[in-house]
């Protein structure tokens, strides 16, 4: 009897390791072919140009690849992406999830978009100083940048209604945007536009906009996925006394004209874009799909076999092993990704500058980037990226020698906080991200070293953001961070203004609010640059944060994928991608 | 007990009014406590106001969104509010999507509850033929295997026995349909039920059923081996105590024909324990069935659920345990009504 059930239990032992094998044997492909992972070390481009103040309609610059002889069939002009999520709205003033901000990039037209950059290494940069007309064909500014004037794009439908696009489409998605105090809201905010009386409707093809705020960042903020042109004839019909914004019908109905526009949605499985039928050069891509594929591994696996084309969020170990399959490349493209530990400076401990430095050079670094993050990220040198535009053209590297791990130096500092003996401090991170779990817990360690206790607090993300916006933390290590625009002025309004919208850290210098204040009109880049290099020197010394890395983005696609065009808010653009 | 004047069918009548009133009354009070403490705590545990502006809000905005989402209102007036929706059917509108939550468990609901119909097929299969054959001959091969399921069945992890059978039998050797929720390659049949593989046969189409069963299989079963192994134990210990009882060994003693003994005796006797603890599983499975949703990529509540709970979208997050509270309860009256029924001792 005894022999009988320890020969039961080894045979399920023998399964079981057989099992736990072939699972860990998941990785290889089958074949050995080596991938030719498209790494570059291309920084973005650093043309010096200031946004232009007038600007005439530029070309539509992303026609379809030129197509051979032999029309490729409806697979191969079928684009399928594996996401990890679904999307949670169709109304671009609440979507939140960068999925969601991705497909709302695409079925609804800003008012511009950045032109791609040269291609190099399989992939391009936007060029960041030049645009084009999505919903206008031009603008011009005049008043020395107060006065904005749209020439509405001619033609256009909106392909679910088929109703015209008018300029009382444009005022009243103003219009919509004021009243729902949403996302738009603040972007128009910020080019001086809160009142509706500041937007005209000149005629049928023309807006002008009066009182605008002038900066280097309006036409960037005019680009931006929640500013895309509402079927404002479709949605009125939807208006009722209790949804007089018709939020919960355009939550999950669809009213705009994107390059892309919606198909069908399956909710939770499957969302299908078609490209506009209405617009006048085709992209590539005449479908695309886009898979809910909440297991990473599972997209890999998909990626691996053919299913998909592209895998997003994928890990830095899943990458790697994507690397190595045949079919499969990586395009990992250095960035403005920023990870840092964000302190609280409004409350000890971290409101002494002996303390945040102290932990700043005990930070583990080299283990971050090179060991959870795979190599795909650089040591950060502060608040601006050294992957930004403005990090060389302002040659931000010599501003401050870089924190580098030096315990001693730590331990020296930590005594003249008053802290010899250490201190404890909770981490507030979010739920289920193994990137920061695992930084988090190399945090711990290194800073054990110099006796400190840092406690590890996963929080789900609706309580990750209650506490930043209630400044209720002591310190925070959130996940990626990328500005979606690529400005020092921008970086600054948002972070280290007194009082600044996401100024978390509570940073506050006269010195800083002089320079974002002074700065703010100034649309040229060189008259920008010493003002800058002066503020982001006083936040490097101050330490609000602790800068660990500027991490790449990384996509994995098949290897016939082409034509991506990296824009800096990281938001997949389908119209310039193909298949080779 | 009936009177003397009472006739046995309106005593029987009477004792089933008094049977069904309690229970419902149980059933409305479970649903009711359910109600306000998963209220109660999903106020307690956050606030779905930041997650839901996004970070880039001023404080103006911040206020509006409160006003509009229903967050400045007492949390008894908020309660209220919703305590009498319920009533009217409106489970409330979810405040990171927008979009009603009825309406958003009404997508969910069907693809959950094909699945965790098929699995529960899938583990009355096993478990029960495994189980009575083990509890009537103790160490039989019956009894090797039932119990090595169960043993790796309670051993691993479901979202990782999912991966396995997806590693092996998905990306190895491509006998499944890759991991695309309920059908990939296909468009759904035209919604009547919601249930794909019902759908498609009430469209003529047996082919896309059949389909949709395929893509069904796998996760089905890697719920029936985690889920499965509670149901064999109980099964077979169900059935090893009713054999050896003495009204077995009479009736065997008695020369009865076995079939005859296993009908009338040991399955009536044994299995109301194994219906109880299949409906209990069935009903932990509606909303238990999580990971392997996510790993399957089956656009189920569970995974809806556990968005919700993470952005903590109050009334998506109520929604989902009222209806799987729901499902539970009702399951449970089915079963309570089963049992008093065919359990004689029950009525008197």
């Amino acid at each position: 009897m005894f022999k009988k059930a320890v020969r039961g239990k080894w045979a399920v032992g023998v399964m079981l390791i057989l099992a736990l094998v072939a699972a860990a044997c998941g990785g290889d492909d089958a074949t050995t072919t080596t991938a030719t992972p498209t790494t570059t070390e291309a920084a973005p481009a650093t043309t010096a140009a200031a946004p232009a103040t007038t600007a005439a309609a530029p070309a539509t610059t992303e026609a379809a690849p030129a197509t051979t002889a032999a029309a490729p069939d409806d697979s191969a002009r079928t684009l399928r992406i594996a996401i990890p999520d679904d999307v949670e709205t169709l109304d671009p003033a609440f979507g939140q999830a960068t999925l969601t901000n991705l497909v709302l990039k695409n079925i609804y037209l800003q008012p511009v978009q950045y032109l791609p950059g040269a291609s190099e290494g399989g992939f391009a940069y936007a060029d960041t100083t030049s645009f084009e007309g999505q919903s206008v064909e031009s603008w011009e500014f005049s008043d020395g940048g107060e006065t904005i004037t749209f020439k509405l794009r001619q033609g256009l439908t909106f392909p679910a209604s088929g109703n015209p696009v008018t300029a009382d489409d444009f005022v009243w998605t103003v219009e919509r945007a004021l009243g729902t105090a949403s996302g738009p809201a603040w972007v128009w905010g910020n080019i001086g536009v809160t009142d509706l009386g500041q937007v005209e409707k000149v005629d049928e093809e023309t807006i002008r906009i009066t009182g605008a705020r002038p900066s280097a960042i309006v036409l960037p903020l005019l680009r931006d996925q929640t500013m895309g042109l509402l079927d404002s004839q479709a949605i009125q019909e939807q208006i009722t006394e209790e949804e007089p914004w018709a939020k919960n019908w355009l939550s999950q109905n669809y009213a705009g004209n994107g390059r892309y526009v919606l198909d069908s949605w399956e909710r939770g499985s499957k969302m299908t874009l078609k490209a506009n039928p209405t617009w006048p050069n085709a992209p590539y891509f005449s479908t695309v799909e886009l898979l809910v594929v909440p297991e990473s591994s599972n997209r890999l696996g998909l990626l691996q076999n053919g299913d998909v084309d592209i895998a997003l969020d994928l890990s830095a170990q899943e990458l790697d092993r994507a690397e190595e399959s045949a079919g499969v490349d990586v395009l990992s493209i250095p960035d403005r990704a920023a990870f840092n530990v964000i302190l609280n400076l409004r409350a000890p401990p971290f409101d002494s500058l002996a303390l945040r430095q102290a932990l700043a050079y005990a930070s583990p670094y080299n283990g971050i980037v090179e060991g959870v993050l795979r190599g795909r990220a650089v040591p950060s040198q502060g608040p601006m990226s050294v992957n930004s535009r403005f990090f060389d053209l302002y040659d931000l590297g010599d501003l401050w020698p870089p924190y580098e791990t030096d315990l001693d130096r730590a331990r020296e500092l930590l005594a003249e906080a008053g802290y010899a003996d250490g201190f404890q401090f909770d981490l507030t991170i979010p739920q289920a991200l193994p990137y920061v779990e695992a930084s988090a817990a190399n945090l711990k360690a290194a800073y054990a070293e110099i006796g400190v206790d840092m406690t590890i607090v996963p929080v789900s993300a609706a309580a990750m953001a209650e506490q930043l916006a209630n400044r209720d933390f002591t310190a925070v290590l959130r996940g990626y961070l990328t500005d979606f625009v690529d400005d020092p002025f921008y970086h600054f309004f948002l972070w280290w203004g007194t009082d600044t919208v996401i100024n978390w850290t509570g940073y506050s210098d006269p010195v800083v609010d002089r320079v974002l204040e002074e700065t703010g009109p100034v649309v040229d880049d060189d008259a920008r640059r010493e003002p800058y290099r002066e503020a982001i020197g006083r936040i490097i010394e101050a330490s609000p944060m602790l800068w660990l890395a500027n991490a790449d983005f990384s996509l994995a696609v098949r290897e016939d994928i082409g034509g991506y065009t990296h824009h800096p808010d990281q938001l997949l653009w389908f119209a310039t991608l193909n298949r080779n | 007990m009936p009177t003397a004047e009472e006739s046995p069918r309106w005593a029987g009548a009477r004792s089933w009014g008094w049977f069904l009133a309690r229970r419902l009354g149980l059933l409305i009070l479970v649903l009711c406590a359910v109600c306000v403490l998963t209220f109660t705590v999903t106020r307690f545990t956050g606030t779905p106001l930041y997650a839901s502006i996004g970070q880039q809000a001023t404080p103006e905005m911040i206020e509006a969104r409160a006003e509009v989402l229903g967050l400045n209102d007492p949390v008894w007036v908020q309660f209220r509010t919703y305590f009498f929706n319920l009533l009217r059917g409106d489970l409330g509108t979810s405040r990171r999507t927008f979009v009603p939550v009825a309406q958003e468990i009404g997508d969910r609901l069907p693809a959950t509850g094909e699945l965790v119909v098929l699995a529960t097929f899938f583990i009355v299969l096993w478990t029960v033929p495994l189980g009575v054959r083990a509890g009537l001959k103790g160490g039989g091969a019956a009894a090797r295997i039932g119990e090595g399921i169960s043993q790796f069945g309670v051993s691993v992890p479901a979202f990782w026995l999912g991966l396995l059978l997806i590693f092996l039998l998905v990306f190895l050797w491509p006998i499944f349909p890759p991991p695309l929720g309920r059908l990939s390659g296909a468009d759904p049949p035209a919604a009547v039920t919601g249930l794909y593989t019902v759908d498609a046969l009430l469209a003529g189409d047996f082919g896309l059923s059949l389909r949709a069963l395929w893509h069904l299989t796998l996760p089905a079963v890697t719920l029936a081996v985690t889920s499965g192994p509670p149901v064999f134990r109980v099964t077979r210990s169900a059935v090893a105590a009713v054999a050896s009882s003495p009204y077995v060994e009479a009736a065997r003693s008695y020369g009865l024909p076995r079939r005859l003994i296993m009908r009338r005796d040991i399955a009536r006797n044994a299995f109301p324990p194994v219906l109880n603890l299949v409906a209990m599983t069935f009903g932990y499975l509606i909303g238990g069935a999580v990971l392997v949703e996510v790993v399957f990529s089956w656009p189920g509540i569970g995974h809806y659920a556990v968005r919700a709970m993470d952005f903590s979208d109050y009334d998506a997050v109520l929604g989902v345990v009222l209806v799987s509270a729901a499902i539970y309860v009702f399951l449970y009256f089915i079963v309570d009504l089963a049992q008093y029924a065919l359990d004689p001792r029950l009525r008197d």
